[in-house]
């Protein structure tokens, strides 16, 4: 059963009515089509399938509000993921919708499967107890592995092979567009080498524990507050950060979102510089991913 | 088979000489004896006298061990088993002591009995027309699909008649069919007999032993007169 | 010879009672080896067919047969469980497609089978209304079921309790049925499908209830400390899955340890059907790798023994019945010897009357036959319900 992807078709249509260029192109499933049918859990797989497969395949990233993190699949979308030749995972608990959803096995691609060694555990979830059970709690990974462009060239390596398998007469051009793609990936990270080793921070400070990768790979002295860009924190919290200022004497705060104007002067009192660094999970409203991590590297680079 | 030319008899007998096969078994001679056709005679003589013996051998289901029986023209000696039982559903009509219907059959289907063991080429729808007719001429139209058991004995007798008339027969052979019956039947059966042989023409030989049924009869013939000899073997005869 | 035809008619139509018993014994006599033949040789077929296609199972070591009928025909006892670990080794060997089985649970009579979406590929099961199970919870029903209860999608079901005071185990379910299967005449027609993940949740090994790390839950909390949340036991758990609530279920504990009942594995080809069979030969684990055909065959060969004896029984009882039978015409000629000689004396050959005897025997026999036949195809159009009635097939 192959069913259009009436959000895609929806957010197409919005996009073009707006005059800008949607950058899924072509993304509007028909039934009975020939082509086999990918699905992404996130916009950075999404952005690597498409320039992977080409036209080999119909790649779709169901439509979702805020982060894919988050996404409570409805039951078009499973049905559509039911139907689906392949569904590509982050994997890294990204995806705890699996825990609840039915899909066939055999379509699901764990883009992070063979960077298992090189997952970041979380620090340990807040414990709780119920009934008999004892204490427990829900401990996972970090799971922003695209921020780090060699975790994210091993994952297109991935999806290279399963689209290569659902079309084996287009391997050669896959092979070829991978290879563009790991050399622009490659790019990106001595960008991001640079970007960051120019800063020559003591510490940075993580609105959000999501920038996991990005502090290994670049080496970041960072700890991870539990802030949301446009809320005020409290005067709890600005405690903990002044506290936390005192152990991690950062300059920088990187931020998922534009922080609100309180609090970006408040941390500029404190003599921390909010620099918005934009995650990607979702899809972006006018560019691509390497447009989105080229304007992250930029911000990060002082002026 | 054998027809014998320039007769007006309907019965003609000549050195019959029949004897059961058992030993111990009735034996009887007739030398010459002859029956007009058309004739309605009462058979009568005593018990064992071969009245029964005589209705068999005219009737072809007797054969005797030498001698003729000619019936109609036709000598039964000369044919077959096969023949002489054509020969008697078609040309001979019996009526027996005991009524024997088939319980199973209806009242027209008892009637067209000769039709159902030898398809006489006539047509059935004709025949079952015919056997419905004689069924009203004795008054039991209306009873054409009863079963033998819900008639009275006077009333079987009465079919067992019609059975016998079903192909006009030249011949009517009646052994005791008034033994069964009271009185009033008895007399009804004979006048119906007397009657339907008249009507078709047939010679009518009736055994009995009720004296006062004879009246009905112009012609009485006491077998003694016409067997020679009749005995059981091993008693020789008279 | 037609009047004999008649009257020989005429004669059975009158006896009808000697005549319908007569028949009916004959019938019997007929029908009922063919009727066991048919009806065993249909449920051998039905059996291996369901076997032949599923090539190769794997369970706890035990009884084969036990393994067999609990994960093809999902009956009664469920065999001892195998951990899911067993499972996702079997998958990565990538020698076969594995499917997760797991039987342990009931709801209004009928199993609750949890596995995945390749057993309807595998099965050739389509739908009848309605979807496929999408998420946790949600289940799809076989035909029978669904007429059984008179419920369709949109309707919901409740797993059923291993015991009466089963409070802290086996969890009342509510179930929602998302699609009716289109029947199969095959033991998925009285199944209750659900994700397998679903029976864990059944089982207890999975809840969903309110957050308690969020502020909104104060009052399912007893105490919140750094790090630590401790609910009192009126945290509601929810005892049926919504789109509103499936986020807040989760699983205590390692996948890895949870439990199945088996996995039925599907090779592309004999040599990797051989590969698997050699690597779980020696049960070492535990294990045990079956062929259902092999166990069933077995089965079989007792069933046919036992039908052999049965048909030999019933030939016995007809050579009774056909003594009986004859006895029963001879002594009926006996009593018709009077009227057979009336029929002579009017001029009834032996030849007529033997044909007489002929037609009603004849028409007896041809009357059994068509009545013994008619029943045999009628038994035959039926005899996958009657068997999937008395046997769950």
């Amino acid at each position: 059963m192959k069913f259009h992807s009436s959000a895609t078709l929806l957010m197409t249509l919005l996009l073009t009515a707006c005059g800008v260029e949607s950058p899924h192109g072509t993304d509007v499933v028909t039934a009975g089509r020939g082509k086999p049918l990918v699905i992404t859990s996130n916009y950075p797989l999404y952005y690597f399938a498409r320039e992977i497969a080409g036209e080999s395949a119909d790649v779709v990233f169901p439509l979702m509000d805020g982060d894919p993190a988050n996404w409570k699949p409805a039951s078009e979308d499973i049905t559509q993921m039911q139907s689906a030749d392949l569904v590509v995972l982050n994997g890294a608990a990204y995806e705890p919708w699996l825990n609840w959803i039915s899909l066939p096995d055999d379509v699901l691609l764990d883009t992070s499967a063979g960077i298992r060694e090189r997952l970041i555990p979380l620090a340990q979830d807040t414990l709780h107890q119920h009934g008999p059970q004892g204490q427990h709690s829900h401990p996972g990974l970090a799971f922003t592995t695209w921020l780090d462009p060699t975790l994210a060239t091993e994952q297109a390596r991935a999806i290279e092979q399963a689209i290569s398998a659902l079309a084996p007469q287009n391997r050669e051009t896959h092979r070829a567009r991978l290879a563009g793609l790991e050399a622009r990936l490659a790019a990106l990270d001595e960008d991001l080498q640079r970007a960051f080793g120019a800063l020559n921070e003591p510490a940075v400070i993580f609105s959000h524990p999501v920038y996991q990768y990005l502090a290994a790979r670049y080496q970041l002295n960072g700890v991870s507050m539990h802030w949301e860009p446009q809320q005020d924190p409290g005067i709890k919290a600005w405690i903990e950060f002044r506290e936390t200022l005192r152990r991690y004497p950062a300059n920088l705060m990187i931020w998922e979102g534009q922080p609100d104007q309180e609090t970006a002067s408040q941390l500029g009192q404190l003599g921390v510089r909010p620099v918005v660094f934009d995650t990607a999970s979702n899809l972006p409203t006018s560019s691509d991913y390497f447009a989105v991590m080229d304007a992250n590297i930029k911000r990060i680079s002082p002026e | 088979m054998r027809e014998v030319p320039g007769s007006s008899a309907m019965i003609e007998l000549k050195g019959v000489d029949f004897r059961y096969p058992s030993s111990g078994g009735f034996a009887m001679r007739i030398d010459e004896a002859s029956i007009p056709a058309g004739d309605c005679i009462a058979v009568v003589g005593p018990s064992g006298s071969g009245k029964t013996t005589l209705l068999s051998l005219l009737a072809g289901i007797l054969a005797p061990a030498r001698g003729t029986v000619v019936i109609n023209g036709t000598d039964l000696c000369s044919l077959e088993d096969r023949q002489r039982r054509r020969f008697r559903i078609q040309h001979i009509g019996q009526v027996f002591q005991a009524f024997e219907l088939l319980h199973y059959l209806t009242v027209i289907e008892n009637v067209m009995l000769p039709h159902y063991i030898l398809a006489s080429g006539k047509d059935q729808q004709d025949l079952r027309q015919r056997a419905l007719d004689l069924l009203c001429d004795v008054g039991l139209g209306d009873k054409a699909d009863s079963r033998p058991a819900e008639l009275s004995h006077g009333e079987q007798q009465r079919v067992a008649v019609c059975r016998a008339m079903l192909n006009q027969p030249a011949l009517l052979l009646a052994d005791e069919p008034t033994g069964n019956l009271d009185q009033d039947n008895k007399q009804n059966v004979v006048d119906l007999l007397l009657d339907q042989a008249r009507r078709n023409n047939s010679t009518l030989l009736m055994v009995t032993h009720d004296r006062s049924l004879l009246d009905s009869f112009s012609t009485v013939l006491d077998i003694r007169s016409v067997v020679l000899g009749s005995a059981h073997q091993g008693t020789g005869y008279p | 010879m037609k009047g004999a035809l008649f009257l020989g008619w005429r004669y059975l139509a009158f006896h009808k009672f000697k005549t319908a018993i007569l028949a009916a014994s004959i019938t019997l006599m007929l029908f009922l080896p063919a009727a066991t033949r048919l009806l065993v040789n249909d449920s051998a077929e039905a059996l291996t067919s369901r076997a032949r296609q599923t090539p190769l199972v794997m369970g706890a070591a035990g009884s084969p047969l036990e393994l067999v009928l609990s994960s093809l025909y999902f009956h009664a006892e469920s065999p001892p469980a195998i951990s899911f670990a067993t499972f996702t080794e079997l998958r990565d060997t990538g020698l076969a497609l594995a499917i997760p089985m797991n039987t342990r649970f009931h709801s209004r009579g009928s199993p609750i089978v949890g596995t995945s979406l390749d057993y309807f590929d595998f099965r050739n099961l389509e739908l009848a209304e309605g979807r496929m199970m999408g998420m946790l919870g949600e289940c799809v029903i076989g035909a029978r079921v669904a007429a059984a209860h008179s419920i369709a999608a949109g309707d919901s079901l409740v797993s059923s309790p291993e015991t009466v005071f089963d409070i802290a185990g086996v969890y009342p379910l509510k179930m929602t049925i998302t699609g009716v299967l289109a029947p199969n005449g095959s033991a998925d027609d009285d199944a209750i499908f659900v994700d397998y993940k679903t029976t864990w949740v059944i089982q207890g090994l999975g809840h969903g209830h309110q957050d308690v790390a969020k502020p909104g839950a104060a009052s399912g909390v007893l105490n919140r400390s750094e790090g630590m949340v401790t609910a009192n036991a009126s945290v509601v758990e929810y005892a049926e899955i919504t789109p509103a609530n499936v986020a807040e279920f989760h699983f205590h504990g390692a996948n890895a340890e949870f439990p199945l009942n088996s996995v039925i594995m599907v090779p592309p080809d004999e040599k990797n059907a051989a590969l698997l069979r050699g690597r779980y030969q020696d049960n070492e684990q535990g294990l045990q790798m079956i062929v259902p055909t092999s166990v069933l065959n077995e089965l079989l060969d007792t069933v046919f023994t036992v039908q052999n004896y049965i048909i030999l029984g019933l030939a016995i009882l007809s050579l009774a019945t056909a003594a009986v039978i004859t006895l029963v015409f001879l002594l009926s000629q006996q009593l018709r010897k009077g009227e057979f000689h009336t029929l002579s004396r009017i001029g009834a050959s032996k030849t007529y009357i033997a044909m007489l005897i002929a037609s009603e025997i004849g028409f007896v026999l041809l009357g059994s036959l068509v009545l013994a036949a008619g029943l045999t195809v009628v038994i035959r159009h039926y005899a996958l319900q009657i068997l999937q009635s008395f046997l769950s097939l």
